[in-house]
């Protein structure tokens, strides 16, 4: 299905905000360098939890918010046009947001609000217009009829199937799926995602898919990037990245998700998460995750761990494939108790010193309860 | 296929509110009686050349002052002798254009500044607000009275005047709804389309600040007439011997232990007036409500 045309590519994509807290205006680091590639026909799945930048990254890929690097659609560099140039080239990539029900304007109808990329971009007679808005309202499997409707006529199934027919009605190559399905029910999730699905073969849709649940993005995912605090993590085929997590960040997601059945769920290691996400204000100290790390070492604290190619496909940006080398490339969970033992007392100081590998430990009593994702993520 | 083009080539009739805004606003009686009593001030102001009895300029210094119920003088004469009848049918056509001159300045000049206040914000914003509040920190009438002596007095300087002055409450009123509606997601759903800035002020910003801002123009429309029959009465406004209810009244303040009347026709007249343009405000402001679309 993939080629190699990437049709989305970021390299060193930064994103900052000014805050002003207590008088003094510091600058809140949303996204820090990342780099994405997104091969035509692919889908790229974007997880983390709340705050590590993933709608950030979302929006500064549309250049909704302003960020520093490059960004290029199809090999384009679209990052030093000028707005009206750059509005040009809005076509190739298009974007559907959480919420249905603010994303479109209630006193518009659904016509209205699909023909607008029309309007925008092409110089179709409005007959044309009219014929192209009931092909992509069937092709999102609604009545041709709805384009004279509002949308407080829908629900909220229907008004995301509105909302990408309007992001889909320009033949764009890219569409970001900000959240796409969060918002719905989750009868109603499994058939946005098949026509998600269907759109792709039919139309060869490549998805920059953001989600904070990990079933959806390993269904739908053929590549997963993994987001904490701004940055990438971890990244690789989605196979790779749910059977052998090669960041504990990733793997503290991956157990984070419930398991349908309870002596299964008992009998997996308890690797959560301690305290909150840390101040973006103020980033940590070299890994950015290593105050929440079970595996934390004293390098972690000091320097940022390089990116490290794993076997198997794609890579992770963690020492315990570096420094010892402990892992080499190993996923986490193929640690034994006894190296988890070795490694964080030898490597321990002070900084590092309340993080404990969880699995030697009954489970400390603030972690995050599993269950309700986007908390819980 | 070509059958499913059809049926979406043909066009549906729009449907605006239905039955919804409407039926709001028949269910009031008062907000009712302000529109009829709006619908019979128009009508009179745009037939009084035509039906006022007397020539509403032409002295008669053979019946000055006569009492309301003389014959031939239904409201009486003033201290000119012309018929108040006359004078009041020409003067409300005055005072409603008078209105209507005022809120629409207030409006030409308000809307456009707080969309590009609220839309654009960062410095634009920041400069627009700073005039705003400038301008707000005077009272309108003083404002207007400072005006209308700069330029001269007349009924057009007077409703420029009026209208530069409440033109600040409109920047502000629109500036407000702005700021609320930019921030859903639709405005960023326009942007990531390539909607041009003002192509979405346009289609998705204006239809949203135009309901609250019918309200404020009725209610404003009641101030403007307020506004001008002070300024006429003080003589900044209508000149001799054109005629308005304002400057009826300013006259017939010279006469109020002789011919009290005089000043009560005039001043029953604004007070049904801003009184219906009040009660109507209020009336569509309870029918618009947030449930209309959404």
């Amino acid at each position: 299905m993939s080629t190699d045309k990437i049709v989305l590519q970021a390299e060193d994509l930064k994103v900052s905000f000014p805050v002003r807290r207590a008088g003094h205006s510091t600058t809140v680091q949303a996204v820090r360098g990342v780099d994405i590639r997104l091969r035509a026909g692919e889908t790229l799945g974007l997880v983390g939890e709340s705050g590590s930048g993933k709608s950030t990254l979302a929006r500064a890929l549309m250049r909704l918010i302003p960020s520093e690097g490059t960004v290029k659609f199809d090999g384009l560099d679209v990052s030093h046009l000028k707005s009206g140039a750059f509005r040009k080239e809005r076509k190739r990539i298009q974007m559907v947001f959480q919420d249905p029900y603010s994303s479109l304007n209630p006193s518009l109808t659904v016509g209205a609000s699909i023909a607008e990329p029309l309007k925008v971009h092409t110089k179709l007679s409005s007959a044309e217009r009219a014929q192209r808005i009931s092909e992509v309202l069937t092709l999102v499997g609604l009545n041709a009829d709805y384009a004279d409707r509002y949308p407080d006529e829908f629900s909220g199934g229907q008004r995301q199937r509105i909302a990408i027919a309007r992001a889909i009605v320009l033949n764009p190559e890219v569409l970001v799926c900000d959240e796409a399905v969060s918002a719905l029910d989750v009868s109603t999730q499994n058939q946005v995602i098949n026509l998600l699905e269907e759109l792709r073969d039919k139309i060869g849709l490549s998805y920059l898919f953001i989600s904070h649940d990990l079933a959806v993005v390993r269904h739908i995912s053929d590549y997963v990037a993994v987001m904490y605090l701004g940055e990438i993590v971890e990244e690789g085929p989605v196979d790779r990245i749910f059977e052998a997590a090669a960041h504990p960040y990733t793997q503290v997601l991956l157990n984070a998700v419930p398991v349908p059945d309870p002596v299964a769920q008992r009998a997996t290691t308890k690797l959560l998460l301690r305290g909150d996400i840390p101040d973006p204000t103020n980033p940590p100290s070299g890994c950015a995750f290593h105050q929440r790390c079970p595996f934390a070492m004293a390098i972690c604290a000091q320097t940022a761990p390089p990116k490290v190619e794993i076997p198997g496909g794609g890579a992770a940006k963690c020492h315990l494939h570096t420094s010892g080398p402990v892992l080499a490339g190993r996923p986490i969970n193929s640690l034994t108790e006894a190296e988890i033992t070795a490694e964080t007392a030898t490597g321990k100081d002070g900084s590092a010193g309340e993080s404990l590998a969880a699995a030697s430990m009954p489970a400390p009593s603030r972690v995050t309860v599993p269950g309700r994702p986007e908390s819980s993520l | 296929m070509s059958v499913m083009a059809q049926s979406a080539v043909r066009k549906s009739p729009r449907r605006v509110n239905p039955n919804r805004f409407s039926a709001r606003l028949k269910k009031q009686p008062i907000a009712m009686a302000g529109l009829v009593a709006l619908c019979i001030l128009a009508t009179v102001a745009l037939i009084a050349p035509w039906v006022t009895p007397y020539d509403p300029y032409a002295p008669d210094l053979n019946a000055v002052l006569l009492p309301p119920g003389s014959p031939g003088h239904l409201f009486g004469t003033d201290e000119l002798g012309r018929d108040v009848a006359s004078r009041l049918l020409i003067g409300g056509r005055v005072s409603l254009i008078a209105a209507l001159q005022g809120t629409g300045i207030a409006l030409v000049v308000g809307v456009p500044l707080g969309l590009v206040a609220g839309f654009f914000g960062a410095w634009i914003d920041k400069v627009i607000m700073f005039f705003t509040d400038a301008v707000m920190s005077f009272p309108a009438l003083l404002l207007a009275m400072a005006i209308a002596g700069i330029l001269g007095p007349n009924l057009t300087n007077a409703m420029v005047a009026i209208g530069l002055s409440t033109a600040p409450r409109a920047i502000r009123l629109v500036r407000g709804s702005v700021l609320s509606i930019r921030e859903e997601t639709y405005i960023e759903a326009a942007r990531s389309i390539g909607t041009p800035s003002y192509q979405i002020v346009f289609r998705h910003i204006m239809p949203n600040v135009l309901a609250p801002l019918v309200v404020f123009a009725a209610i404003l429309a009641g101030t403007v007439m307020l506004i001008e029959a002070g300024l006429s009465f003080i003589g900044l406004g209508v000149q001799p011997p054109e005629a308005s209810w304002g400057a009826m009244l300013g006259s017939a303040f010279n006469y109020i232990s002789q011919s009290p009347w005089l000043a009560v026709f005039p001043g029953v007249c604004i007070a049904i007036s801003v009184l219906a343009l009040n009660v109507l405000g209020d009336g569509v402001r309870d029918s618009i409500g947030k449930k209309v679309r959404r």
